[in-house]
């Protein structure tokens, strides 16, 4: 019964990369990655039992906090662009 | 045989797909960050939860709380980030008045 649990996650994940390939901007195609980094970590741990091996779920947990790290860093990068409009906001 | 948390990460499956399909169909960054929040809390916490109940005894029970607990921590302050970076690197929002812009 836990294949169709990954056959809808892996579904979602095709659904999420569409939108990260095609978004008209840059915040949409961090937002997307952002999904996909979510689901993955639930494939991960469905793997873990699928597999009945609990190493797997310390790769997830790893995970989480390198995609959080990653989310973080590439919004920072956005908002320091040259041609943010940072003053209109900070009045 | 299917277990109550069989049926847990089927629902969580199913909450990732419409999320998904959210982040296809909204029409700015703004709206589709209430989708991403849609797979991030109803899809994947729903699948470890599920997990949860299944395996009770094991130390995945431990793994899956402190995923659960750190997901909640950091998916409104990625989401945030995100939003805030959209603004002010000029997306504007699809709507009638901008209130933040005054």
């Amino acid at each position: 019964m836990i294949e169709y649990v990954l056959m809808l996650l892996v579904l979602a994940i095709f659904i999420a990369a569409a939108r990260a390939i095609r978004g008209p901007t840059a915040p949409d195609r961090v937002l997307a990655s952002d999904t996909i980094n979510s689901v993955v970590i639930a494939v991960i741990v469905i793997l873990s039992v699928y597999y009945n091996n609990q190493m797997f779920a310390d790769v997830a947990i790893v995970y989480a906090m390198i995609s959080f790290l990653s989310t973080i860093a590439i919004s920072k990068y956005l908002m320091d662009k040259p041609g943010a409009e940072k003053a209109k906001v900070d009045k | 045989m299917i277990t109550i948390g069989i049926v847990l990460m089927l629902l969580g499956g199913v909450l990732s797909v419409i999320g998904a399909l959210g982040l296809i169909r909204f029409p700015d960054v703004y709206s589709r960050s209430h989708a991403q929040t849609v797979v991030t809390v109803g899809g994947t916490c729903l699948v470890l939860i599920g997990v949860m109940v299944d395996y009770f005894a094991t130390p995945l029970l431990v793994k899956c709380a402190f995923l659960i607990i750190f997901i909640f921590l950091t998916s409104p302050a990625g989401t945030h980030a995100i939003t805030k970076a959209a603004y002010l690197s000029g997306v504007k929002p699809k709507v009638k008045k901008d209130e933040w812009k005054g």
